[in-house]
């Protein structure tokens, strides 16, 4: 192996692990690797100063942009606290249903709120919900987080690692939705059934729920209505890209700068609120991804990892969702996504079924992110709000949910994808 | 543990975020609440200790409740006089 190729592996591993330890902000990390991934790489000619700016997907950072923006307007008209509300008043006080329609709003929202923002918003609603009601909070709480992290994972624009494989693979929200749709559904009905199976016991007796209005939810009427409109037409538009011509950052730009415009929001405000931690994240670890494909290392780990697979696009696709998965349970799902990207992007042209082992890599990147309270960034802050809130929480008992949920999600994506690409 | 108790804290989103989003619902959901911001009266100041306790006190809390319960009323009551003087300046007008 070069000495190149080990420094580079040396800075990835190491960011990895600082991202992971928290030592520093992820962000921070990210483009601290990045600096040393330029020095490096241009100092022993892999690349020159020219060829590192290229590694940045711009496309990819409009796309967060302009769905971030958009996703931000619609949050300041109270749409997603509407939601929540709506969830809670059609339970009646009933804990099953209130236990189903926390876990599918919980779901719903972060199809396109990012993790974090939605964790915050259902925990707030849990945490008020379950207190008035007196029901332990513990089953609601680790359950929504758990959709959350499910949640994201059924459209193109659901989470950033769906983003990030999405715009590689070239796939469009049509596309998208005829790989995964009925298996995302069927996944949210699994999941949801399996953890109404071990909190059954605990969710509680049925309460008289208070009277409320759920629209009181809205916090400005103007920004909610046209926050409405204005995400539907995002939908439309990304539904319809080919039909326009043009690609999906340019669709996500364009309707949130239509947002900034109709809403009439002091747009700094706006630009204030975007998840810049992610963004800067994003950017410096595609230098550090960019700097190790020039060495054609991960050319390379893309030839040996599907050399496994002997040509059979049954064993790559379940070789893609189980490692991506395993991967992503200690690892950030973005650092996944964007170092399995370029990997299976190196097979296109092998003869394998492409289409179905992109579809793995979406679906492991994601569902790995609710194995263990350290997996992913929703899971980490449903810890410390129930820690917040001083509920007593077990960890044994919060890992034993996510391994359980994961592994049942893992399992049925292997089945479905077999079933879905007639992969036998 | 500690440590790790201390990292969960700290990854968690900013407390003021968190609380102001608990609001919202409360306020949807459970009892609607208001938070007032009262300074320290002028000429008060060698009082400084005690005003500041009276944010925990009781009695003082129920004064105010008492007070609150009051007011309401008495804006229920001006709110029924407001519009019976209304009716009647309308049924004039249409004897007129």
């Amino acid at each position: 192996m070069d000495t190149i190729v080990i420094i580079l592996l040396l800075i990835y591993v190491l960011i990895i692990l600082i991202s992971v330890l928290g030592l520093t902000s992820m962000s921070v990390a990210a483009l601290i690797g990045a600096v040393l991934t330029a020095w490096f790489g241009i100092q022993y000619g892999i690349f020159d100063y020219e060829g590192a700016l290229g590694f940045v997907d711009f496309q990819l950072l409009a796309l967060l942009i302009g769905t971030m923006i958009v996703v931000e307007v619609a949050k300041r008209g109270g749409l997603f606290n509407v939601f929540a509300l709506y969830a809670i008043k059609i339970s009646g006080g009933h804990p099953g249903r209130l236990f189903v329609s926390i876990c599918v709003v919980s779901a719903l929202v972060s199809m396109f709120l990012s993790d974090p923002t939605a964790m915050l918003l259902v925990a707030a609603a849990t945490v008020t919900i379950t207190k008035l009601l007196k029901y332990d909070p513990t089953p609601y709480f680790l359950s929504a987080a758990i959709m959350i992290n499910l949640g994201g994972t059924s459209t193109l624009i659901g989470s950033v690692s769906n983003m990030i494989i999405g715009l590689e693979a070239e796939i469009t929200f049509l596309e998208f939705l005829s790989f995964l749709g009925i298996g995302e559904i069927m996944l949210w009905a699994i999941t949801i059934l399996a953890l109404y199976v071990i909190f059954r016991s605990r969710l509680g007796k049925k309460k008289k729920l208070p009277e409320y209005d759920p629209m009181e939810g809205v916090k400005d009427p103007k920004i909610f209505s046209r926050s409405i409109i204005i995400l539907v037409l995002l939908v439309i538009l990304f539904i319809s890209v080919d039909l326009i011509g043009v690609g999906p950052e340019a669709v996500a730009l364009g309707v949130g700068i239509l947002a900034l415009l109709v809403s009439r929001v002091d747009p700094a405000e706006i630009f204030r609120e975007l998840d810049w931690e992610t963004i800067f994240f994003i950017a410096g670890f595609m230098f550090i991804v960019g700097g190790l494909e020039q060495t054609q290392f991960l050319g390379d780990l893309s030839t040996q990892l599907f050399d496994f697979a002997a040509g059979s696009s049954l064993i790559a696709t379940q070789l893609t969702l189980w490692v991506s998965g395993g991967a992503s349970a200690f690892v950030s799902n973005i650092a996944v996504a964007l170092t399995f990207t370029p990997i299976v992007s190196a097979q296109t042209l092998s003869g394998l079924n492409i289409d179905a082992i992109w579809s793995a890599l979406i679906l492991g990147t994601n569902l790995g992110g609710a194995t263990t309270p350290f997996s992913g960034a929703v899971m980490m802050m449903a810890v410390g709000t129930l820690k917040r809130e001083k509920i007593e929480i077990h960890f044994s008992d919060f890992v034993k949910v996510g391994i359980i949920t994961t592994l049942i999600q893992l399992s049925f994506s292997s089945i479905y994808l077999i079933l879905r690409f007639g992969l036998m | 543990m500690w440590k790790v108790k201390k990292w969960f804290e700290e990854k968690t989103a900013s407390k003021k975020e968190y609380e102001q989003e608990k609001r919202e619902f409360i306020m949807a959901i459970g009892k609607p609440f208001i938070t007032l911001k009262i300074e320290l009266p002028n000429g008060f100041d060698d009082q400084r200790y005690a005003f500041l306790k009276l944010e925990d006190d009781c009695e003082f809390i129920d004064e105010i409740k008492e007070h609150v319960k009051k007011n309401l009323l008495h804006k229920k009551q001006m709110n029924k006089l407001t519009h019976s003087k209304k009716m009647e300046k309308d049924k004039a007008k249409q004897s007129k």
